[in-house]
């Protein structure tokens, strides 16, 4: 069903139905012949903030660590210049760009989960939903660091914002870095108001729920005095609704806007126009790829294994399969264009690449195809699907794998372009693996802080379904929790 | 006392006036008060107040350092605030000038021009003239004399000085030791020196000799002569291992003459053409249209197989490997058919058999005479070095220096390492050295005499053919220096100014209708002393003398040692500049290696460790032990394509420990520093150099080019790209428009087409036919490698040194470099790795008229001029490195560090940066402006006179100094300017054209001049 055919009376009254293209879904959400048995409120207590468990201790100490490693580096760098990088004369651009458009990519499936399957009522998002938009959000703040710190002046770096100033100068709107401010910029503030307002019943239960003054004001104020009345729904299924219909662009925009960074030079192996969509697709892939790969051990440490069920994974994986073929056409395209163009610096290019035994970078190449091309081929296979240590790896490769591709992308184009003279060779430098794990640490540590203070399951949605559940249940459905019952 | 002389750089007039009494202002706050308790309460303060905010707005967000200024109170009459003058001077190296016009402002000079019209100069000077502005403002400049580390003055010198030499009378025991001199004032400094101390005795010493040249001369003539050469007239030259583009007296002017027979109008293309046989690529070599490279042991067989050939009585040699029968015939063949427009040079480190031969080839030929002439010598007392050294040595070594007075040189470094000259020094008890900079000989001195560089002396030079000219300064001595000259005259006793020194050496050889004072405002102005070229000597060789000549001696592998080709013999190791210009053809900056062919790499087992973990990379050299001469030396190689097998070349000027803070062995700035190869040289060989032992030692190092040669020239696909457009004058004369077409498939159409098709909308050329539109042409075939352009850039430009470590991240900062490419000599792409054809190609902004960094940069900080310029906004700039990314010919550099660091940090550096070019800070993109500020320069003067800008009144920096004149700028709206009429040639072409960006800087595509005879 797509938005168009969407019932006018359920615009209308917000009245919320579990209908969906595939009318089975419903089931892969909850078990309902397990969950009915157990109590909603004890259900519902695991969803709620979790306590600090030992391995939370353990993930957020590394956060931490890693967190200072990162201010360590960017005080360096900032002091000292984009030289404490391994960026040079031909590399202008190297793991700022990579890390840049990487960690842009995984914000990806955080969008798509909240925004495109809430429009296309996709409700086995609901379990994962709202981590995955706190991932969006702390991904996209460790993209937007690099940005801003790649530049060779950080201080001026507000200049890329249109703004009026005494200089009567305006960004150049032509150049796709000013696109990128747009696109990015928009994007943080989309996904993380999407994020905020889904929280905002749930800030109400927790205010609710308070035991001491601080979380009551503190978590009242966040809930902006939700009082669960039926208009309050009503307003609230629309912002829903709106702010979706703007995610959900955004979803294909930022990453088809960052990949002109590339599709609109000139440089060998960017200048090609099936960028976009392989970009998109490649974000999803490694979006969706982040989520499994962090969900795994989570649902296993907080056990969650009644929200998150093996559905869901093997959905996931899915996504996973479809779109990193998507990327592999994407390669496969590159490869082909590259000796279409007939142009000796793109032939050049493929050479650079691809040639194990002659040029330096062949390994990066040779790493991309393996991670992101053989390794998740085996998701075709559903046993691998249903086996979560398989699932893991195959994420953690996916991720790998992404990563190499800008890699290839980036550096490797640029050190070897047009005239032979100029080619060089790029080697990163500790300060730049020091900012690069120091985004991770950042992500990791944010995640934790995120599980502990908030709800990382959608409370609501979940009573939602249970209500819808327990109700189709009474009237003897065998499938319940969908909209057929209605 | 401690005196260290301020510079020529005041504040105030005050400070010359009464420099004490202000130094009593600067100091006190409150001045024009009689005591502390003249101030008042309301004062007091006032100035807590002041004092307060200040500190909180100094402290507060600014990092601009404090500053005290205070104007003239009375300006200079004739000091025009950022107006500059001009004035002629000389520089020199090895005893030969070069005229030199310097641009100083308000008082110090900042930019090394040629002088027109001076015979050596032509206008231009090479690399290492135009770092004499850096040599100036090194500092590690001696500042003070010292005597054993200790303050000392110049009185105290001179009362020691000759209090040691009033013990004999005579000057017994009193030994000279100087360069090579060239200047008569000098010379006759030296010789009232000697007249009034009758047994002191000169020596003259420098590592880079004419020792060879000299007893060649000798073995021809009977006497020592200067040879000259005439390259703008000879049709055919045969080169023997010589350098003459980068290297030795009148190399500038040669190199002009050259390149004046191989530029190649259309319609009436007229080449010479240029053999070179030589162990080493030389840049003559890779101008050449055949080369040989033949070991250096075997040019004498080459050179006697050659006189065979023209019938010179006595030669008979057997050919070396590297270069066969038939093709010596061709050369020889071709020598014959231009008779008397040929000329045979050979290097200054060949054997003096080689040169008496090569004199009596030339003869034989009627070169004589016409292109080759001999001179009277144009130094004062030609000598063999090495015997001199020697000869000073020992008498050293026996008790009989009991003072020894060095001027200039660093003979502890540099003698012959057999002479052991450090311990004969010891063995001195009163030795001095004047000296530009401390070094290892000034180390090892009693006194460590400051001297005056000669942008702040008076003096004198005579150029390669020995016409002289003034050394004028441009600023007062920044320190407590004295030139040689005046030194002389004080430890004569007498008082004479270095000016009236100078001013009485050509009262005295001047002859002139005019009077000598007129005379003498003409001398300075035009900085040539006419009619004081050497006189030609007409001369024939001594008959039958080439059977005479023994045969040089080679073993399996034999060691050249040579000069650097930047740094010289070691005497600009501190110089950054030089440092880091990329030495032609290796493109090696920082370091010097133990260079040989890719042959003599694999016999050894040494190369570089190009694989990690079994992949690609480009990793270190492996280090070599070299024992030859007794000695052991330790060094990286380097494979250097197209030198001669069984050869190992090395250079020396490196390995320093004494040379300063740029120059010194891995110091901790640049981090290069090299291994010094001076222990490798003795009295009886101190250039070639058999029974050379070699051992790897398992370690490596790493090399700083600017340009990866190895895997990368081995790529397949490297070749075929759009880049150098060459062909041989035979195809061009059958078809003018073979240089016309691209090498590869473009997208770029013009006219009309273009409208229709291109996005790129818009008439080619310029937009505005109102407004200058401003083009370059670079001739290719005009090029020579020398990298003059690039210094003179990075001068004129405040461009600054990174040090080797950023150089190994490929972040030099140079706007001009010159690419190298190895010529692909099949179908498979290989280049021929024993002797690649090689070519030259200096690129710089191409200021493209659609330009690929002006779209992409998200702040428009480059954007383009209506006058066809692509600017750079330094301000503007945040430092995304965008424009850099997308610029296809890689020409944009970036401050990824505060690279002008020591600029800021050392107040004498601050004196060498040009004023009308901003200094860049970190994080900021740069790039060729064409010398913008030269156009506005010229654009203010035009205007100022209401009319246009003339034709060649802009020159940018790199044009200026290019001594073949291969670049040309100007406006080329006007069809009559020389640059519209070198766009307009057959041979023009755009780099890259496939890319669409229409460069306002064209080439003039290659045409090479092969022998026929050779080419089948």
């Amino acid at each position: 069903m797509s938005l168009i055919d969407m019932n006018k009376h359920e615009m209308i009254t917000g009245e919320w139905d579990n209908r969906s293209i595939d009318g089975r879904i419903g089931d892969i959400v909850l078990d309902p012949n397990r969950h009915l048995e157990a109590k909603l409120p004890g259900l519902l207590g695991k969803l709620l903030p979790q306590n600090m468990r030992s391995p939370w201790f353990v993930m957020a100490g590394i956060g931490f660590v890693f967190v200072n490693i990162l201010l360590l580096c960017v005080t360096i760098l900032v002091l000292t210049g984009i030289g404490v990088w391994g960026n040079n004369q031909p590399v202008g651009w190297g793991f700022d760009i990579i890390n840049f458009v990487w960690w842009i990519g995984i914000g990806h499936a955080g969008t798509l989960i909240s925004a495109i399957l809430l429009l296309l009522r996709n409700q086995w998002r609901n379990s994962i939903n709202r981590f995955a938009e706190a991932m969006t959000i702390f991904a996209v703040m460790c993209a937007g660091m690099y940005p801003l710190l790649h530049t060779g002046r950080p201080w001026v770096a507000y200049w890329l914002f249109p703004y009026p100033n005494v200089m009567a100068l305006w960004p150049q709107f032509r150049s796709p870095l000013i696109w990128d401010v747009f696109a990015v910029s928009t994007y943080f503030t989309v996904s993380l108001l999407f994020w905020y307002v889904g929280m905002i019943p749930d800030f109400a239960t927790l205010r609710d729920r308070a035991t001491s003054a601080i979380p009551r004001h503190v978590f009242g104020m966040l809930a902006l005095g939700w009082t669960g009345s039926a208009k309050a729904w009503h307003r609230y299924m629309h912002a829903s609704i709106m702010l979706a219909g703007l995610s959900a662009p955004l979803v294909l925009s930022v990453h088809s806007i960052v990949s002109f960074d590339f599709a609109m030079a000139i440089v060998p192996g960017w200048n090609t126009t099936i960028f976009p969509p392989y970009f998109v697709a490649g974000a999803v892939f490694a979006g969706f790829a982040m989520v499994i790969m962090f969900s795994i051990p989570i649902r296993k440490w907080y056990r969650l294994e009644d929200f998150i069920t093996m559905k869901h994974f093997d959905w996931m994986a899915k996504v996973m399969l479809a779109t990193g073929l998507i990327v592999a056409y994407g390669y496969m395209m590159e490869t082909f264009y590259g000796w279409y163009s007939g142009q000796s610096a793109e032939m050049a290019l493929l050479y650079n690449r691809g040639n194990l035994a002659n040029t330096p970078y062949s390994w990066a190449f040779y790493s991309l195809i393996l991670f992101n091309v053989v390794i998740p081929n085996f998701l075709w296979i559903p046993k691998v699907r249903q086996n979560l240590t398989a699932l893991f790896w195959i994420s953690l490769s996916v991720n790998i794998g992404m990563w190499f591709e800008r890699y290839v992308i980036i550096p490797i184009s640029l050190s070897r372009d047009y005239l032979p003279s100029s080619f060089g060779y790029y080697t990163p430098t500790i300060v730049d693996f020091g900012m690069f794990f120091g985004t991770i640490g950042f992500f990791v540590f944010m995640m934790f802080l995120f599980i502990r203070f908030l709800p990382m399951i959608n409370m609501f949605e979940i009573k939602e379904l249970w209500h819808h559940m327990s109700h189709h249940k009474e009237h003897g459905h065998d499938v319940v929790a969908t909209g057929e019952a209605h | 006392m401690a005196k260290d002389k301020t510079p020529l750089y005041v504040k105030g007039q005050e400070v010359l006036q009464d420099p004490e009494a202000f130094s009593g202002l600067k100091q006190d706050e409150f001045p024009h008060r009689s005591s502390l308790l003249d101030i008042n309460r309301r004062d007091l303060l006032k100035f807590m107040g002041g004092s307060l905010a200040m500190a909180g707005l100094a402290s507060g967000c600014r990092f601009l350092p404090q500053q005290k200024i205070v104007p003239f109170v009375q300006a200079p009459e004739d000091r025009l605030p950022g107006e500059e003058s001009r004035y002629a001077t000389a520089a020199s190296l090895g005893g030969y000038g070069t005229g030199l016009i310097v641009r100083s402002y308000e008082g110090r000079p900042i930019k090394i021009d040629g002088n027109p019209g001076h015979p050596s100069s032509n206008g231009s000077t090479d690399a290492r003239t135009q770092a004499e502005l850096a040599v100036m403002y090194d500092p590690d400049r001696l500042k003070n004399p010292q005597v054993v580390g200790d303050y000392g003055t110049w009185d105290e010198f001179f009362k020691n000085a000759r209090a040691a030499m009033s013990k004999s009378h005579d000057g017994a025991g009193v030994a000279i030791l100087t360069q090579n001199v060239g200047s008569p004032s000098l010379a006759g400094q030296i010789s009232a020196f000697l007249k009034a101390n009758p047994a002191a005795k000169w020596f003259q010493y420098e590592p880079v000799n004419r020792d060879n040249l000299n007893e060649g001369s000798m073995l021809a003539f009977g006497q020592y002569v200067d040879t000259v050469y005439r390259f703008d007239l000879a049709e055919v030259v045969l080169s023997l291992d010589c350098d003459f583009i980068l290297d030795g007296p009148g190399n500038v002017r040669y190199q002009g003459d050259l390149a004046s027979r191989r530029s190649v109008d259309d319609s009436a293309p007229n080449l010479s053409r240029i053999y070179a046989v030589e162990g080493v690529p030389t840049l003559v070599g890779a101008m050449a249209d055949h080369r040989w490279p033949v070991r250096s042991s075997k040019i004498l067989d080459v050179a006697k197989a050659l006189a065979a050939k023209l019938g010179i009585t006595g030669a008979a040699g057997s050919l070396p490997h590297g270069i066969d029968d038939k093709a010596l015939t061709s050369v020889a063949n071709d020598l014959m058919s231009s008779k008397g427009k040929g000329i045979v040079i050979a290097g200054a480190h060949q054997p003096a058999a080689v040169h008496a031969l090569v004199h009596a080839i030339n003869a034989a030929l009627d070169n004589s005479g016409a292109t080759v002439l001999h001179l009277e010598p144009v130094l004062a007392k030609p000598t063999s070095n090495v015997s001199d050294i020697q000869a000073l040595t020992t008498a050293m070594r026996s008790g009989q220096v009991s003072l020894l007075l060095m001027v200039g040189g660093n003979p502890v470094l540099d003698a012959p390492a057999d002479l052991r000259f450090a311990d004969a020094l010891a063995q001195v008890p009163f030795s001095a050295h004047l000296s530009l900079a401390q070094n290892e000989t000034t180390q090892k001195c009693l006194w460590q005499l400051p001297e005056s560089h000669f942008l702040e002396s008076w003096g004198d030079a005579r150029g390669h053919d020995g016409t002289a000219c003034v050394v004028q300064p441009l600023i007062e001595p920044m320190y407590d220096s004295k030139s040689a000259i005046e030194m002389f005259e004080s430890l004569l006793n007498k008082g004479r100014t270095g000016l009236e020194i100078v001013k009485d050496t050509w009262k005295k050889n001047l002859t002139s209708s005019q009077t000598f004072d007129d005379a003498w405002q003409v001398i300075l102005s035009t900085g040539v002393i006419p009619a004081t070229a050497a006189k030609v000597l007409q001369l024939s060789p001594t008959p039958n003398m080439a059977a005479g000549l023994s045969a040089q001696e080679s073993g399996d592998m034999e060691l050249l040692v040579l000069h650097d080709p930047t740094v010289y013999d070691g005497r600009f190791s501190n110089i950054g500049w030089l440092q880091e210009l990329p030495k032609p053809l290796t493109n090696i900056t920082w370091d010097n290696t133990f260079q040989m062919s890719p042959a003599t790499a694999k016999k050894l087992g040494v190369g570089q460790q190009d694989r990690m973990l079994g992949i690609p990379y480009y990793g270190n050299w492996d280090v070599i032990r070299v024992t030859a001469n007794g000695a052991t030396v330790e060094g990286p190689v380097y494979i250097h394509f197209g030198m001669a097998d069984d050869l190992i070349v090395v250079h020396t000027g490196y390995g320093r420990q004494q040379a300063g803070m740029v120059g010194n062995v891995g110091d901790m700035i640049h981090q290069g520093g090299g291994f010094d190869a001076y222990p490798l040289r003795t009295v009886a060989s101190p250039w070639l150099i058999n029974g050379v032992q070699v051992a790897k030692t398992g370690r490596n190092y790493k090399i700083a080019n600017t340009q990866f040669h190895n895997l990368l020239d081995h790529d397949e696909t490297d070749s075929g790209r759009d880049v150098i457009r060459e062909t041989t004058l035979a195809t061009f004369l059958k078809n003018r428009d073979v240089l016309e077409h691209p090498t590869e498939p473009t997208m770029e159409v013009k006219g009309e087409e273009r409208e229709k098709t291109s996005i790129w909308k818009g008439p080619d050329g310029f937009n505005s036919p109102d407004e200058y539109q401003w083009a370059m042409t670079i001739d290719l075939n005009l090029c020579t490698g020398c990298n003059a352009c690039v210094l003179a850039c990075q001068s004129e430009n405040n461009i600054p040194t990174v040090g080797k470590e950023q150089v190994l991240r490929h972040r030099e900062m140079h706007w001009i470099r010159i690419d190298r490419y190895y010529r692909a000599e099949s179908s498979d792409r290989a280049f021929d790795e024993n002797n690649p054809v090689i070519t030259f190609q200096p690129v710089t902004c191409m200021q493209c008229e659609k330009a690929p960094c002006e779209p992409v940069c998200p702040v428009a900080a480059t954007t383009h001029s209506h006058e066809g310029l692509n600017q750079m906004v330094y301000n503007r700039c945040v430092g995304t490195r965008y424009c850099s990314n997308n610029c296809p010919y890689k020409v944009r550099r970036f401050n990824f560090l505060l690279y002008t660091k020591r600029v800021e940090d050392v107040p004498v550096l601050k004196l060498l940066q040009n004023p009308d070019v901003t200094v860049r800070g970190r994080g900021v993109m740069e790039k060729c402006t064409y010398c913008v500020q030269r156009i506005n320069r010229a654009r203010i003067e035009a205007k100022k006179a209401g009319r246009e800008i003339k034709d060649g009144e802009v020159v940018t920096a790199c044009q200026q100094v290019c001594p073949s004149k291969a670049i040309i700028f100007g406006d080329m709206r006007r069809p009559a300017n020389a640059v519209s009429k070198s766009r307009a040639s057959k041979r023009n072409y755009v780099l890259l054209e496939n890319v669409n960006t229409r460069p306002r800087t064209t080439y003039l595509g290659k045409v090479r001049n092969p022998n026929p005879e050779l080419e089948a």
